[in-house]
């Protein structure tokens, strides 16, 4: 499994900082499920398995 | 997150997009920052992050991305007649991680009142599954 991150920002328009649940493991490399800091709210950030 | 300094030289469809357009200004910029725990980076962390986005200038007009991660900085400078989208890339590597600080530093500027410029990035991408076997294979 692996797990990625994706920072999206949506020109500033849209309000979003969702995470998708618990932190993806990926054979010891884990993200956090949110960021711990942003100075702009208007972003959305996720991360996915494939 | 964009960024624009216009003469009114840009496409229509471009100039709507920009929130707040520095209008007259003959430089503009935006800045931003997040972190990112990282978890079992204690024995290093070392991945590629993809900046993807889009760049117009006209002549007399450029534009700049900065992208740091960790005080691991690049910076890529896109001259005069550019009309391209990128995918940027920052090799990080640390041989020991809790977090991963990023800030992306947007500059549009021209010479004169005529020319424009635009930047934007639309996503950061990064990959754990990369990070692990990169550090497997140092």
């Amino acid at each position: 499994m692996t797990s990625k991150i994706k920072v999206a920002f949506a020109a500033f328009s849209i309000l979003t900082a969702a995470g998708t649940g618990a932190a993806l493991s990926a054979d010891g490399i884990t993200f956090g499920d949110k960021p711990s800091f942003q100075s702009d709210s208007k972003f959305s950030y996720a991360l996915s398995q494939d | 997150m964009e960024v624009q300094v216009d003469g009114g030289k840009l496409p229509q469809k471009l100039a709507k997009r920009v929130s707040s357009p520095a209008k007259n200004a003959p430089v503009a910029t935006r800045v931003f920052s997040t972190v990112i725990p990282v978890h079992g980076g204690k024995k290093g962390v070392a991945t590629t992050l993809y900046a993807s986005g889009y760049v117009l200038t006209t002549s007399k007009a450029g534009a700049t991305l900065l992208f740091s991660i960790n005080g691991q900085n690049t910076v890529t400078s896109f001259g005069p007649n550019a009309d391209k989208s990128f995918v940027h890339p920052l090799y990080f590597k640390a041989p020991s991680a809790d977090e991963i600080r990023m800030t992306v530093f947007l500059l549009a500027e021209r010479d004169g009142q005529d020319p424009a410029a635009y930047l934007n990035v639309f996503a950061i991408d990064t990959d754990a599954a990369q990070a692990k076997k990169r550090v497997a294979g140092k």
